[in-house]
């Protein structure tokens, strides 16, 4: 007999058991946002563009907690997790900021694992012109961090 | 800048030419000459300081077809509005072409996007949504707002207002 929503719990309650994400936030958590596109980032002036901040259609942003994390465990972090999913699009880094960056705009910021240190900015405005605003403030506080060697779509 | 040469009339301008008739289809051709030339120079000085709707048309298609598909983005994103990237046609037809040139894009929801950026907070952005509205947002240093549009048959002079104060920051 099938128990799809048993393994489902189980799952979730194993991830929930091993989970290394602090239970809450605290303001000054950093959250990388891997940067898929060579669009969401200007290599002139180091700067990270608004358009990488914006909710997917779904509502969400997705980002990964990465505390006390270095550019290469945040390397394998993209390939292990981002990487693996979604082949077709190159990465390029990541835009470092802090839970406050998103707070500050009455965005919530979720714990959304697996994969693990996976978390989702929730609770964007409807409004698109005020979605915009959000990812332009949020965009100047970014820190833009380009990995040495892109890490490649396949073809 | 191109170099324009006229055939010397005898009375020192190519205005004054003989009205008798013999030599009016000579200096019609090089008046229809000079037009031309104008017109090339007026799109190359647009191209380097100024606004190029073919540069930016050309951009735009560009644009629009790596993100013709859903999922262009790998986060799930919507391929392009058609109804957006037609009104992103017009607002590039309709922009002044005094105003420095914008940044393309198409965003997550599917809408073409038009940013102008000029130093760190200092930007602005206008989103091309469906039914000819504008979805914009700026930060000219501590002066930020968002807001949104209308545009008929012609860009709002708010919105004009606004791409003209970014440019002389």
């Amino acid at each position: 007999m099938e128990m799809p929503y048993l393994n489902q719990f189980w799952r979730r309650l194993k991830s929930l058991l091993q989970s290394n994400l602090p239970q809450p936030f605290s303001s000054h958590d950093s959250l990388s946002l891997f940067l898929t596109s060579s669009s969401f980032h200007a290599k002139s002036d180091q700067r990270v563009k608004y358009r990488a901040f914006l909710p997917a259609p779904n509502g969400q942003l997705s980002v990964f907690y990465t505390d006390n994390n270095n550019n290469d465990r945040l390397r394998n972090i993209a390939l292990k997790h981002v990487h693996s999913k979604r082949p077709n699009v190159n990465i390029h880094g990541y835009a470092l900021n802090i839970v406050e960056d998103y707070s500050a705009h009455k965005l919530s910021v979720i714990k959304s694992e697996p994969p693990p240190n996976h978390v989702n900015i929730e609770n964007w405005p409807a409004e698109k012109d005020e979605q915009i605003f959000i990812a332009q403030e949020i965009a100047e506080k970014a820190a833009l961090n380009l990995f040495t060697n892109r890490i490649q779509k396949e073809s | 800048m191109s170099t324009l040469a006229f055939k010397n009339s005898g009375s020192g301008s190519i205005w004054n030419f003989d009205q008798s008739g013999e030599g009016i289809s000579e200096y019609a051709e090089q008046i229809s000459n000079l037009l031309k030339i104008i017109r090339a120079d007026v799109k190359e000085d647009n191209a380097s300081f100024g606004f190029s709707v073919n540069e930016a048309l050309s951009e735009l298609n560009e644009i629009a077809l790596d993100a013709s598909i859903d999922d262009w983005d790998g986060y799930g994103a919507k391929g392009i509005n058609a109804e957006s990237y037609l009104g992103a046609k017009k607002f590039i037809n309709r922009l002044p072409l005094d105003v420095e040139i914008p940044e393309i894009s198409v965003h997550p929801d599917g809408e073409v996007a038009f940013d102008w950026y000029k130093k760190k907070g200092f930007m602005l952005t206008i989103s091309i949504g469906s039914d000819d509205e504008l979805a914009y947002a700026y930060r000219f240093g501590l002066r930020k707002n968002y807001g949104k549009e209308y545009y008929g048959d012609a860009i709002p002079e708010s919105i004009l207002a606004k791409i003209k104060e970014l440019a002389s920051k």
